[in-house]
């Protein structure tokens, strides 16, 4: 590996916003392909910060800000990159379902997934089923993300599943919950095809539902 | 150089007494002194004490309040230990607090097998070594009575091994006068010479009078010794509530400061300026068991008036915590152990002793001190209070944020999240990730984690020094 790409991965590690956009940008001067810069800069920096998250080695802030860089390489990077992906892992809907006034968590499963190459498209908080109906037909996304923090609330999970089968959209879509009071099992019973037992397992899933198509 | 993790301005402060209480309990300890007085039956304490003007009637001394109060005017309010290698380490002043493990135990808990068995010489320097290893013990004792050496050597065998595999200040008990000379030519050999040994003593020895109000002819020897040479030493009786002292926690405690004050004045006398450590250990006799309790919400709250009694005196303290009567580093042994430490701290006791101590007093444990260490980095927060001033009322970045946003991603945020506590062995895992990781309990946790501890390497004391403690404990009778 070059020398300049072990620069940019150090930068996504260390959450050197600024530093990390300088060196896509020199990289890409000193005639880098864009896809050996995302492959062999950002992503190799970022799957090392999950591993030193999952070790405890790194903590929420330091991994976000590590996020938070490679958004802003990958950004840079995307005009030049071929696919009609751009360079993104894919696209996720991601909101906190009807009646639940609670987002920190659902922020950062958006933020990580971002981190992770995703685009986030964020509904916010106490978003009612036809609102998810609608972005998806709007962005069409590969995810649809709900969260809820409460046992009352996590119901509205299904009554939104429910209404998109009904409007036909099921097949397009993966669909991924998570949530203080959600378990696999209720993911499974209301039909979901991921779950995350916390927001760093979130991403995870999200990656691992469009890898597995 | 190590210092005390807490800080003593912000750290908060548990006051069991009010100010007028502690009057009162000063004024009730002076009235024992002069009107029920102390047993002495040793000729040369009776001397210094009648010519300072103390009635002796017989082995009946009784001492007004103006001795005792030119006995702390003379007294040092404040004591400085060090490590083996001259370093001032531990300064027992004002409300700092320094933690350590305990002594004279007759059983050990094997750590790896479970098993209970007699202490002996070689578990010395399991403990010596494993208290190298954590950071929040800044002294140490001398952990058991080996059962495997002649009783009468035991007090300095041990020690000898406490100060051959450890670095820091050593608190001991000894049997006689006789002892405590080999104890002292050891400390000196340590230290190379008498002036390097006062910049920064590394032994401290714990006096016993007889709860009540009795010092034993072998008990005053010792201190006279130890006032002499200028060895810092401990005046700590045993008021044990409705058997050695009365039932009530304030006469226990007014009993229990008579029998140290009298060590203080005897000590002043000797030597003026004789480092001296303030202490009782006021504790409730078991009316269902007899036992003398280490776990008891009543020695904790009777600890902590003392330790503020010790303030008003300007005197250092010693305290007891981080013990149990478990018979196991268990639940209960956690619970009694976490509310005394956190007791001791925020009472602003000074030498803080008996962290791991199990089955009141028997059994020591090195499991129990891998715990109670951990108790005491998850009380370091507490005691470093909580800092007030612009950037951590943060005004400005709840602003920034506003109603509906989060913290996550702010700057103030990165630069401040760290000041939170993290635990190496308290899961808070969510249940998924604990499953995960083998779903271990903690008891579990615990035996690994002090298996790892006892592997590190011991501070070995140099060579030719453990030959001239070799040397010397040859001619030990």
């Amino acid at each position: 590996m070059s020398q300049i790409l072990e620069q940019i991965a150090t930068g996504i590690i260390g959450g050197d916003i600024q530093g990390v956009e300088k060196l896509v940008q020199k990289a890409l001067d000193e005639g880098q392909e864009a896809e050996t810069i995302l492959q062999n800069g950002l992503i190799v920096g970022m799957a090392e910060v999950g591993k030193r998250f999952k070790a405890a080695q790194m903590f929420i802030p330091e991994v976000l800000r590590a996020a938070k860089s490679m958004h802003g390489g990958q950004e840079l990077l995307r005009p030049l990159l071929a696919g009609d992906k751009a360079g993104r892992a894919g696209k996720i809907v991601i909101g906190t379902v009807q009646g639940d006034l609670h987002d920190i968590g659902k922020n950062l499963v958006g933020m990580l997934c971002e981190g992770a190459g995703f685009e986030v498209v964020d509904l916010g908080f106490d978003a009612p089923p036809d609102k998810f109906t609608e972005a998806i037909k709007t962005h069409q996304p590969d995810i649809v993300a709900m969260s809820a923090l409460l046992t009352t609330t996590m119901r509205a999970m299904g009554y939104t599943l429910k209404a998109i089968e009904e409007a036909g959209l099921r097949d397009k879509v993966k669909v991924m919950v998570g949530g203080a009071p959600v378990d696999a099992e209720f993911a499974e019973r209301i039909g979901a095809d991921g779950y995350g037992h916390n927001a760093v397992s979130g991403a995870e899933v999200a990656r691992n539902l469009i890898e597995a198509g | 150089m190590p210092t005390s993790r807490f800080n003593i301005r912000r750290k908060p402060r548990l006051n069991v007494l009010q100010s007028e209480q502690v009057e009162d309990v000063y004024m009730a300890t002076m009235e024992v002194l002069e009107r029920t007085g102390v047993r002495i039956t040793h000729q040369r304490s009776l001397d210094l004490l009648l010519d300072a003007g103390a009635r002796v009637d017989g082995d009946r001394v009784r001492i007004p309040d103006s001795l005792v109060k030119d006995a702390l005017n003379r007294a040092p309010s404040r004591v400085v230990l060090g490590t083996r290698s001259g370093e001032r380490t531990v300064k027992l002043e004002r409300n700092r607090s320094w933690f350590g493990p305990s002594l004279d135990c007759l059983d050990y808990l094997e750590p790896a097998t479970g098993e209970r068995r007699k202490f002996r010489l070689e578990d010395c320097r399991t403990t010596a070594s494993l208290l190298e290893n954590l950071p929040n013990y800044q002294w140490g004792m001398t952990f058991g009575l080996a059962s495997d050496v002649p009783p009468d050597l035991s007090d300095r065998l041990v020690l000898k091994e406490a100060l051959t595999y450890s670095e820091k200040p050593m608190v001991f008990c000894c049997k006689d006068i006789n002892s405590l000379k080999d104890i002292y030519e050891m400390a000196l050999v340590i230290a190379g010479d008498e002036k390097q040994f006062l910049n920064a003593p590394s032994i401290v020895m714990l006096a016993d009078p007889i709860s009540p109000l009795m010092l034993t002819d072998d008990t005053l020897e010792k201190m006279i010794f130890c006032a002499e040479k200028r060895i810092p030493q401990i005046c700590y009786g045993a008021p044990q509530a409705g058997s050695t002292g009365p039932a009530t926690f304030a006469g226990s405690i007014v009993q229990g400061t008579a029998e140290s004050l009298i060590g203080l004045v005897i000590t002043q006398l000797v030597r003026p300026g004789a480092p001296f450590i303030y202490g009782a250990f006021a504790t409730v006799m078991d009316m269902r068991t007899t036992i003398f309790s280490y776990g008891a919400p009543e020695m904790i709250l009777m600890g902590a008036a003392l330790a503020q009694m010790s303030q008003h005196f300007k005197l250092p303290y010693f305290g007891t915590a981080g013990c149990s009567d478990a018979k196991l580093p268990d639940s209960q042994a956690a619970a009694e152990a976490t509310m005394s430490c956190m007791s001791a701290a925020l009472s602003g006791a000074n030498l803080i002793h008996d962290c791991g101590l199990l089955d009141h007093g028997c059994l020591a444990s090195p499991a129990f001190m891998v715990l109670v260490h951990e108790v005491l980095d998850m009380l370091a927060p507490i005691t470093r209070g909580i800092q007030v001033d612009d950037e951590h009322l943060a005004v400005d970045v709840i602003h920034d944020v506003g109603p509906g946003g989060h913290f996550m991603q702010e700057d103030h945020t990165a630069e401040h999240f760290r000041e939170v506590w993290y635990s190496n062995m308290f899961d808070r895992s969510n249940y998924v990730s604990w499953l995960e990781h083998g779903g271990l309990r903690f008891e579990e946790r615990l035996r690994e984690q002090t298996l790892e501890q006892m592997e590190h390497h011991e501070r070995m004391l140099p060579e030719e020094k453990r030959k001239e403690l070799d040397r010397m404990a040859e001619h030990w009778e």
